[in-house]
């Protein structure tokens, strides 16, 4: 080494310490921190709007803000409910596209309020930015968060509780499913209010049925029928397989949903909602019989196995490399528009074991929406206001007929585009009628627990151990029931 | 007499002396001036977050990220006893070792080929440096495409000559080196552009004389090109260590981890704890130990593996 390489060598020393000293802080998120929108006074916002035009406003009646009597009565309304106010939300795709029809809909129907919609990426993602604008301030007025993140939102003390908006106006709910604002109340308190609602359901091709000489109006409805007609359904050339009969994505939820439908809580306390869950108690008969009927599935080679992530797994049956799946309902409008000349869709009831106890059911899927504590009266009011408008009926049944996920509203069923999507598309039926069977009780209300993301993210991996033969269905769960157990109980330690 | 001599003499000594020191001051406060500017970026976007880091792994945290409870050396103490974390650093390792080595020298065959001085060179070198101008989720949601485990294109074309391809993306092998392969196509760039820079800077004279003696092809590179282009090596060998131990846009957007942890790296897994898991505490920790482990391993490659490199 010369003594003309010395400073370049220090320089080159000190900044690679640097660079690694910068990449070390997990106080960073991922990605930039998603920025927000000031809040501007209202005079600021489209002062040409302002006066709104009845001739353009969506026929929402019981959801326009501009009710003098109602206002009235609210006292939160002491603020008026006007200004520009930041939505953030996880719809990609098609669903994505009704957001924004949604919103756009409101900001036309009233001259006060702009709500700007801003897609965070997954519900993961988002719910990880909200951390991050949390701690900066920067946190929207409304947020859409996957029906998981309940127990995170209370605990967190930065919202506002849609029964405080409910019982400032009096506003009668009972026109709402019962079954969904069910899962989003705590001590009989509604925390967030549905936006979208799913189910799982069994989505299969007519065709490949009527080519396997199956009947194509029925469906299979036991963990056994799914197998057996599977195995009907594959199609080999040599050894590969060119059609698998069944595929579903190994994703957390539909484990869940298993789980309910066999009967069974997810954790202790009444599934957390009698009081704070202290305990996965999944590792059990019944959660080892979902496993292990999955996994002779695989090994038999006629469940297909395309990894975690649901676009590839939907994607498998729109190219239809599988037949028969099971999925949300929410994805039931791109299946229908990619079954188009590919093969007649079908749906079926959510496949359950045929010993299943009758307290079981499907537990609803999908997202509420909050309003953050940290904004303005004023934009906290302009979120509720939008909040009404996106529940009313005309605007459930519309969201619907985008969508395909449940309206939250009973009145949305009588709305004339309602009716004629459910004519156009029967399939939507099965979903309907499904969610409606359910009796209401702990099970089926689902779990409400801290570390929840961290449970299904953890319960996949014991899937993936278990369909790639690394474990047996028995000491997967009850590896990862222990872990959850301990997350859960780090977690209401810190909330202490 | 004397005395008052040497008495002078200290005072003027004192003085000088005193001259120094306040120059010495005045130099120091003039050096701190020019540097406030990146003294005040470091100290916003690096130290204080370290800080932080340092102080949050000491504690069990809300689930918004707010120190709750006292936890010393708890979350070290998990570390240590926890496979997973293990499991995840050995991932890591290994995910350096399938990705650095192959990224420069594929590079350095491109920079010597794109050294050449032919008509057009220039689409070749645009072509090959292409990469480091694609943003690296992008390119990771189309690779994502290609390896798809049902529609993916790869495998497609794998078909149409009768291979099966692996799942790359849902086999626990295959998807380590998937997530490799994407690094390496999305590091090809920088480094390609970096080489050939170095090797532009080769004087020519070196290779002239060295053909004057005789020596030809391989012998000229063995001896006049890797020498010469041994700085550009060393940094892009400790440049690409370092991103890669901090790889995360990849792992996200084609594996999330998965399967079974397979490509659950370290960044990864600070990533899940810290904002799916809330455990900002532990995720803290975690992170001061990636630091330590990046910051070990450059002075090791600075202490062994500068001796062999050839500066001008």
């Amino acid at each position: 080494m010369t003594l003309q390489s010395m400073p370049r060598r220090r320089f080159l020393l000190t900044a690679l310490a640097t660079m690694a000293a910068a990449a070390c802080s997990p106080a960073q998120p991922p990605a930039a921190p998603p920025k927000t929108e000031p809040a501007k006074p209202a005079a600021e916002v489209k002062p040409t709007t302002a006066p709104a035009k009845p001739a353009e406003s969506k026929p929402a009646a019981d959801a326009k803000p501009s009710d003098p009597a109602k206002a009235a009565a609210a006292p939160a309304q002491k603020t008026a409910a006007a200004g520009k106010i930041t939505f953030w939300h996880a719809m990609s795709g098609v669903n994505g596209e009704a957001v924004n029809k949604m919103v756009e809909g409101f900001n036309k129907s009233q001259g006060d309020i702009a709500v700007e919609p801003s897609f965070q990426g997954t519900y993961d993602d988002a719910l990880a930015k909200l951390k991050t604008a949390l701690a900066s301030n920067a946190a929207p007025a409304l947020i859409q968060v996957y029906d998981i993140g309940i127990r995170f939102m209370v605990d967190s003390g930065e919202i506002v509780p849609m029964q405080e908006f409910i019982d400032a106006e009096k506003l009668d709910m009972s026109d709402f499913e019962q079954n969904v604002l069910a899962y989003y109340k705590l001590d009989d308190k509604l925390y967030g209010m549905p936006f979208n609602t799913s189910s799982s359901i069994l989505y299969y091709d007519k065709d490949a049925f009527k080519a396997a000489g199956l009947d194509s109006n029925k469906p299979p409805r036991t963990f056994d029928e799914v197998s057996e007609y599977a195995q009907k359904l594959t199609k080999k050339s040599g050894n590969e397989v060119q059609q698998y009969g069944f595929h579903q994505a190994i994703y957390g939820w539909l484990f869940e949903q298993y789980m309910a439908v066999s009967g069974e809580l997810y954790v202790d306390q009444g599934n957390g909602r009698d009081a704070r869950a202290t305990r996965a108690v999944y590792n059990n008969d019944r959660g080892k019989a979902i496993l292990d009927w999955w996994k002779a599935g695989v090994d038999g080679g006629y469940f297909g196995n395309f990894g975690r992530v649901t676009n590839d797994n939907a994607a498998a049956f729109d190219a239809r490399r599988s037949v028969m799946y099971c999925e949300s309902t929410a994805r039931m409008r791109g299946h229908i528009n990619a079954s188009e000349g590919k093969g007649e869709l079908g749906t079926g009831f959510y496949p359950r074991p045929a010993d299943a106890p009758a307290e079981g059911g499907n537990i609803i899927g999908g997202a509420s929406v909050y309003a953050l504590k940290s904004r303005s009266a004023g934009e906290q009011q302009a979120a509720w206001e939008f909040v009404k408008y996106s529940t009313s009926a005309p605007v459930q049944a519309q969201w619907q007929a985008d969508t395909g996920y449940y309206p939250v509203r009973k009145a949305a069923y009588n709305e004339p585009v309602a009716k004629e999507w459910i004519a156009k598309y029967p399939q939507f039926s099965t979903a309907v009628d499904q969610i409606r069977a359910v009796p209401l009780n702990r099970i089926t209300q689902g779990a409400v627990f801290g570390a929840f993301p961290q449970a299904r993210q953890r319960i996949e991996q014991a899937i993936e151990e278990v369909l790639l033969g690394q474990s047996s269905s028995q000491d997967a769960l009850n590896r990862a029931a222990e872990e959850i157990t301990t997350a859960i109980d780090r977690y209401n330690r810190s909330t202490r | 007499m004397a005395r008052v001599q040497t008495a002078a003499a200290g005072r003027l000594d004192a003085r000088a002396r005193g001259r120094k020191r306040a120059r010495a001051v005045r130099d120091l406060g003039e050096g701190l001036l020019y540097l406030a500017p990146s003294l005040f970026l470091f100290a916003v976007f690096v130290f204080i977050p370290l800080g932080r880091t340092v102080y949050l792994s000491l504690f069990y945290t809300s689930p918004i990220g707010a120190p709750r409870e006292f936890a010393g050396f708890d979350h070290y103490v998990d570390l240590v006893t926890n496979p997973a974390f293990r499991r995840s650093l050995g991932t890591t390792f290994l995910f350096v070792l399938y990705t650095v080595p192959g990224s420069i020298v594929i590079a350095l065959g491109l920079a010597v080929l794109a050294n050449r001085r032919l008509r057009g060179i220039n689409v070749f070198r645009t072509l090959f440096s292409s990469t480091i101008a694609v943003s690296l989720a992008v390119a990771a949601t189309i690779w994502a495409l290609m390896l798809n485990p049902s529609i993916g294109l790869f495998n497609y074309v794998l078909s149409l000559v009768g291979v099966r391809g692996p799942a790359w993306l849902t086999d626990p092998t295959a998807a380590l080196i998937s997530v490799s392969l994407v690094t390496i196509w999305a590091a090809l760039g920088f480094n390609t552009i970096v080489l050939l820079a170095g090797l532009q800077g080769i004087p020519e004279e070196l290779y002239e004389s060295a053909k004057i003696d005789g020596a030809a092809g391989l012998g000229i590179f063995r001896n006049i090109t890797l020498p010469m282009l041994s700085p550009s090596l060393f940094f892009l060998l400790v440049v690409n260590v370092i991103q890669v131990f901090q790889a995360f846009t990849q792992v996200h957007a084609l594996t999330r981890g998965g399967p079974v942890e397979a490509t659950n790296v370290l960044v990864y897994s600070i990533y899940l704890d810290a904002f799916v898991n809330f455990q900002f505490g532990y995720a803290s920790a975690q992170a001061l130990v990636l630091f330590a482990v990046i910051l070990t391993l450059t002075l090791v490659q600075f202490r062994v593996i500068e001796r062999r490199v050839h500066y001008q």
